[in-house]
């Protein structure tokens, strides 16, 4: 598997790559965020819950996306191969 | 690990000679991660997911290898002030170095922006050059840019 970890500017090129990687699991940070709203994710995505809530993003974030935290996305990384777009 | 010994103690223009030098810690850990932070303080939030990354990963028995890199090398400067905040960007950091991270600052850009070790930086930063990057990004097992 492989962590795609993800922020603006280049977010959606991070997605597309992650769209086309069959084992791979997005992670939103920052204002990658934004991304995360209703309607617009495609494939196992996720998104820092922190940044997610200073963005006034609180139930604004498709059901399909799960929200993690700082140690949550350490213990993915520990295991998995990480690809940065950040 | 030192890599340094054989090298000469200055440079050509009498600056001293770039040390590559890694600390290897000799305590068990699950994984070593390695973060290239080009982003400095009062800037984007790139310093605060680092530390934040850092933080998890240190609370967990990881080790962690900050390179703090071009603009990255202000979050060293023990100097900061801005009154309104209770906890500043770089208490953050010294926070890390308290719970056992390594923290480089490029010598190059330090030296390029007039800032120094022993003057400029709190104690903890060590100046160090590219050769370190290229042994962190070798030797650890997990390498984030920010």
């Amino acid at each position: 598997m492989t962590i795609y970890l993800i922020d603006e500017p280049y977010a959606e090129v991070g997605l597309a790559y992650a769209a086309n990687d069959p084992n791979s699991r997005a992670v939103l940070l920052q204002d990658a965020v934004y991304l995360a709203q209703k309607g617009r994710p495609q494939g196992r995505v996720y998104a820092i819950g922190d940044d997610v809530a200073r963005r006034g993003l609180t139930g604004h974030i498709d059901p399909s996306v799960q929200t993690i935290d700082y140690g949550k996305l350490v213990e993915m990384m520990e295991t998995e191969r990480v690809v940065c777009f950040l | 690990m030192s890599c340094g010994e054989n090298l000469p103690s200055q440079a050509s223009d009498g600056r001293p000679a770039i040390t590559l030098t890694i600390e290897v810690s000799q305590n068990s850990y699950m994984a070593s991660f390695g973060i290239i932070l080009t982003g400095g303080p009062y800037q984007t939030q790139r310093w605060d997911t680092a530390c934040r990354i850092a933080d998890a990963a240190l609370g967990r028995s990881d080790r962690v290898t900050f390179f703090l890199f071009l603009d990255g090398i202000y979050n060293a400067l023990g100097t900061q002030v801005f009154p309104m905040l209770e906890k500043l960007p770089m208490d953050s950091f010294k926070g890390l170095v308290a719970k056992g991270a390594v923290m480089y600052a490029c010598e190059t850009c330090s030296y390029n922006r007039g800032l120094g070790e022993g003057t400029d930086f709190y104690p903890g930063i060590k100046l160090a050059g590219i050769p370190t990057v290229a042994m962190m990004a070798s030797e650890c097992d997990r390498l984030l840019t920010l």
